[in-house]
């Protein structure tokens, strides 16, 4: 059931293991900061972001955006080109909340992990 | 850059659809999404089919549909997770309620019964059929499903009758009774056979077994089984009670006959009275010899037929203080268990004899008078 096990969102360079968890907080990340996206600009965005070092991939955006979608999250606008639709999605009031507290979870998840690995040895310590 | 043509977007939309995308949201964010992709990627003179072949494989692992079923799953889990937190409240609202309810009752405050019969609809309507549905999209084998929606609903079963017990509602007795029946006799088996098997749910399955076996059988041995036992006694009781006054009474209605000069209507319907009264002992001396009541459907007509002239003079002498033989009380005897029939014997009789006392000093009384 947990999409994050499942091998679609697997990036060239990191495990799917190390990016378990994270797709909603780019998600929400991305929408804060340029407000409205559409699924293949988003997949762009992040691909430049990183060089290239994180690729989202279809099969796991769309699921997550349409779950998000529906927990109220974010909202969608659609846009006609032609004959095609196409959808922009864009945080709620919730969506900003939530975008802030996994992000700040993140960081400190980050932080801990750092500590816990001893990445940044205390000067105490030397 | 390449300009999709409408074409080659009906061409799209049309394969993504025959690849199982049926919901029409995914549908509309697939199809930009791969337009954006050719759009941007197609080089000037490629193969737009060909290139459109090597695009759709970046969206899946084995098949396109695998998409929506992630989707769905997300969607689904979100009411997943919404029915847990219900269940969790409800849960957690039917201890309370009751809790309250006992805490009540033991101090006889007010509001007790309603406190507690909340506690108990929250429980059984809520809480356990909420269980059902989330064993039933927890779980993947269809075997542990129908078990443990069958025990939940022998649960709900036994709940409500306990509900009803405690609100003096009828039909209580029944779904307690039965409820607990199938739970312990028919339940606990079929649960316990077909986990058995499975080594790594051995130990866990004899453990509940035996657990809710024993509450079940427990449960069983706390109802009252020899409930008709008494009740028969008691009828035996009652009939005999009223068979002795009856005789008392005729007794003394002989002795107040013989010492005093009647005319000749009362000797009629001391003697009415006694063929209905004889007819009567025959039915009952057949019911005690037999203990049964079949088969007397003859002498029921016998009666029927001396009850009927009994009345007529009854109708006759327009007394108050008499009443007649119904014909609705002795019809269905042969119907009725033989305690029964006799308590109903004893009353015919005694109702016999009070018409004859009441005759009798009325009787007395208008010699006196004269």
């Amino acid at each position: 059931m947990d999409i994050h096990k499942n091998v679609m969102y697997l990036c060239p360079m990191y495990s799917s293991e190390l990016i378990k968890g994270t797709l909603k907080t780019i998600i929400l990340k991305l929408l804060k900061e340029q407000g409205k996206m559409y699924g293949y600009e988003m997949t762009q965005k992040v691909k430049d972001l990183t060089n290239g070092q994180i690729q989202i991939t279809e099969g796991a955006l769309y699921p997550t955006l349409h779950s998000l979608e529906k927990k109220g999250e974010l909202v969608t606008e659609k846009e006609y080109i032609g004959k095609r639709v196409r959808k922009y999605y864009s945080l709620t009031e919730q969506g900003q909340l939530t975008s802030e507290q996994k992000v700040n979870e993140f960081t400190d998840f980050m932080n801990t992990m750092k500590f816990l690995l001893d990445l940044e040895p205390k000067l105490g310590n030397a | 850059m390449h300009n999709i043509s409408e074409n080659e977007l009906d061409f799209i939309l049309n394969d993504i659809a025959s690849r199982g995308i049926a919901l029409e949201d995914l549908q509309e964010n697939l199809l930009d999404h791969i337009c954006c992709i050719i759009e941007n990627e197609l080089k000037e003179g490629e193969n737009f089919e060909k290139f459109y072949e090597t695009v759709l494989p970046r969206f899946f692992e084995k098949e396109l549909e695998e998409i929506q079923t992630e989707t769905n799953n997300l969607l689904k889990f979100k009411n997943f997770y919404s029915m847990k937190k219900i269940l969790k409240i409800s849960g957690m609202l039917s201890v309370v309620f009751i809790l309250i309810g006992i805490l009540f009752k033991t101090f006889h405050l007010p509001g007790a019964g309603i406190t507690m019969l909340l506690g108990g609809f929250l429980f059984s309507f809520l809480f356990l059929p909420l269980l059902i549905i989330i064993k039933f999209k927890d779980d993947d084998s269809k075997t542990d499903k129908a078990i443990f929606g069958f025990g939940f609903l022998l649960a709900i079963g036994m709940s409500v009758g306990l509900l009803f017990k405690l609100m003096w509602w009828p039909g209580a007795n029944m779904l307690l009774f039965y409820s607990t029946c199938i739970f312990t006799f028919v339940y606990v088996p079929v649960y316990f056979i077909s986990r058995f098997k499975r080594a790594e749910l051995r130990f866990n399955t004899i453990v509940n077994s035996v657990l809710m076996l024993v509450c079940g059988g427990i449960f069983y041995s706390l109802f009252d089984l020899s409930y008709s036992h008494k009740y028969a006694d008691k009828m035996m009781e009652d009939h005999i009670y009223l068979h002795e006054n009856a005789e008392h009474l005729f007794a003394s209605n002989d002795r107040l006959f013989s010492s005093n000069d009647f005319n000749a209507d009362v000797a009629e319907l001391r003697d009415l009275s006694e063929k209905v009264n004889e007819e009567i002992e025959v039915i009952a001396l057949w019911i005690t010899e037999n203990n049964s009541t079949k088969e007397i459907g003859e002498q029921i007509l016998d009666l029927g037929e001396e009850v009927e002239s009994y009345n007529k003079m009854l109708m006759q002498v327009e007394l108050t203080e008499m009443k007649p033989i119904e014909e609705g009380d002795f019809i269905d005897l042969n119907r009725l268990r033989p305690q029964l029939a006799m308590k109903l014997l004893a009353r015919l009789q005694q109702q016999l004899a009070i018409n004859e006392t009441a005759y009798l000093s009325n009787a007395l009384l208008l010699a006196n008078a004269n």
